[in-house]
């Protein structure tokens, strides 16, 4: 193999979607730029695997820094899985709002034209042991199952909120100072609609969560839904900003781990790196992870509790990809879900699994149990 | 025929592989732009490129590596959902050839099972220097389901009869993306789109 030029003016260390944004920035800028991977496939912990690779990735890198418990891989039944190149299964799965700054950064950084996204077909709340959809429109209100009461609460109080969003109607006011959860109640919203309410925004209550939700709906056409995700897995936006660094001029060279970076002890700045093979590479700055140069260092983050399922059926009749919350103690048994459970499907329309299989991940934060014990009743009560 | 019926274009995703300095880049200058340059540096800048061909309805995406195949790092995204890919060799340099056939193997692993594969000896006016017989490359073509074609980028040998080959072996009826499958492009917001519509 060629050996690497000896100087950059930046070397960023892995292919994750955060060290490739850097990656793309700076070649664009007119960076002489040096993209590292260590591993042998795109995107670190960002990356999307085929099956077998995703299985090997799981037993033995549990020193990744998102993956520092055990793992347990286990087998329902003895299926047919199907051919693991045509699974691309998320090693941090994540559906975009359309109207996420992350789009909007695809879009700057004209990443968008190697990408394909879909929306979402269907965002749901877990409730009495039913699929309850999420409306993404005013007009969506009136299509779902609710009694007329509650739609007609929900419609005005989506109204009130547009309104209130551009500084006008009744609630402008209290959108700032209430949170959303007593908003909900005051605005006649039914114990039975408010979960969905606040499911839609429960990642940063609050009014900009609102804004955002709203304004995403809107982003592709009324009534087409607030989420995006990417065909053939998260691990294409990671790749797309590495091609963009790569067509700046930037050198990509997966498979070279970084030994040591070299530090001038005269300034304490970093001059450069060196490489496994030997190879000292000079440059005027490393970019490198948070995540990844703390992997050895406790961390003061909160853990996810998460399953990876391979489905041999969709949870929904007509969808393939879809949403569904799980509200805190929904879950029956004894031990219930303290914490609210958050399920994602996706399959072959999104070119993610083979004919009629679906990828389902499920997480919920942490609380001391074991991941199996604290998602397997929430599946279970899928099972069937 | 359906694409013919209905007058719209179909469009392909179509990538190049092979060894730096095989010709990929200047195959594609001289099928899109028509030029050949004697030194053609390695591609920068150059994303994507597209050809229409009316007469075979087909307006092909021609994607560029970007150079990450130097250090055998090439994106797997590259030749995702490609419909056609064109696996370049240099006949004056055996390497070149054995590059080439790891390429074709990964793409028989990783890439959309109806891809269309072709297989182009390039630089055949340099044939004084030839390192590698019309036999043998032939021969492997053969085996591996590839159609193959000696191209010259310089003297346009069989530039044209290469890519109106892809385009006429494309699988017509399946290409066609359903409407319910189609994923969606992103653009900007309404607000913030430009007038007229700029060029990707």
């Amino acid at each position: 193999m060629d050996t690497l030029p000896d100087a950059f003016d930046i070397i960023v260390l892995g292919t994750g979607l955060p060290e490739s944004i850097v990656a793309g920035a700076a070649a664009k800028a007119g960076k002489r730029v040096l993209h590292l991977d260590k591993e042998e496939h795109y995107g670190s912990q960002w990356a999307s695997l085929p099956l077998e690779e995703f299985k090997a990735w799981s037993t033995g890198n549990t020193s990744s820094p998102i993956c520092s418990g055990p793992v347990k891989l286990l087998q329902a039944s003895s299926a047919d899985l199907g051919a693991s190149q045509q699974y691309s299964i998320d090693l941090s799965p994540k559906v975009l709002f359309c109207s996420d700054e992350l789009i909007d950064a695809v879009l700057q950084a004209r990443a968008h034209n190697s990408l394909e996204f879909k929306l979402l077909q269907g965002s749901y709340v877990w409730s009495s042991g039913q699929l309850v959809s999420i409306p993404a429109s005013r007009k969506d209100v009136f299509k779902t199952q609710l009694g007329l009461a509650d739609k007609r609460a929900l419609w005005r109080f989506l109204k009130h909120a547009s309104d209130a969003l551009q500084g006008q109607g009744p609630l402008k006011e209290a959108f700032d100072d209430t949170p959303l959860v007593e908003l909900l109640k005051t605005q006649g919203l039914s114990k039975q609609l408010r979960p969905s309410m606040q499911a839609l925004v429960s990642a940063a209550e609050g009014k900009a969560a609102f804004a955002r939700y709203l304004a995403s709906v809107a982003r592709y056409g009324q009534g087409s839904g607030a989420f995006l995700a990417l065909m053939y897995g998260c691990g294409e936006l990671a790749q797309a900003f590495c091609r963009v660094a790569a067509v700046h001029g930037a050198l990509t060279a997966l498979r070279h781990p970084v030994a040591a970076l070299l530090v001038a002890e005269s300034t304490g700045r970093c001059t450069g790196v060196r490489l496994a093979t030997g190879q000292a590479i000079a440059c005027e700055g490393v970019g490198e992870s948070k995540a990844e140069r703390d992997r050895d260092r406790p961390s003061s983050l909160r853990g996810v509790c998460r399953a990876v399922c391979i489905l041999d059926g969709s949870l929904h009749r007509e969808h393939s990809s879809l949403s569904i919350v799980i509200p805190p103690g929904s879950v029956p048994g004894p031990d219930g879900n303290p914490h609210a459970i958050r399920l994602l499907q996706s399959g072959a329309a999104m070119s993610v699994a083979p004919p009629d299989r679906y990828v389902l991940y499920a997480s919920t934060p942490w609380t001391g149990r074991d991941a199996e014990d604290a998602l397997r009743p929430a599946l279970s009560a899928f099972s069937n | 025929m359906l694409a013919s019926d209905t007058g719209a274009l179909q469009q392909a995703k179509l990538v190049l592989l092979g060894d730096m300095g095989a010709g990929k880049s200047s195959l594609v200058l001289r099928f899109v732009k028509g030029q050949f340059f004697d030194y053609q540096e390695s591609t920068i800048g150059a994303a994507f490129l597209t050809k229409t061909m009316p007469e075979q309805n087909v307006k092909f995406e021609i994607w560029d590596t970007a150079g990450q195949e130097r250090y055998h790092s090439l994106a797997p995204m590259y030749y995702r959902g490609a419909a056609a890919a064109v696996i370049v060799f240099d006949i004056t340099n055996t390497e070149s050839l054995g590059k080439a056939k790891n390429w074709v193997k990964e793409l028989q692993r990783q890439g959309n099972p109806n891809m269309v594969m072709a297989l182009a000896g390039n630089k055949a006016d340099l044939a004084d220097a030839r390192a590698v017989t019309t036999e043998e490359a032939q021969t492997f073509a053969d085996d591996n389901n590839l159609f193959f074609w000696e191209t010259s980028a310089k003297t346009n040998q069989n530039v044209l009869e290469l890519f109106t080959d892809i385009a006429q072996k494309l699988p017509r009826t399946s290409a066609q993306p359903q409407p319910s499958n189609a994923g969606i492009t992103l653009s900007e917001p309404p607000q913030q789109r430009p007038q007229k519509s700029g060029c990707c």
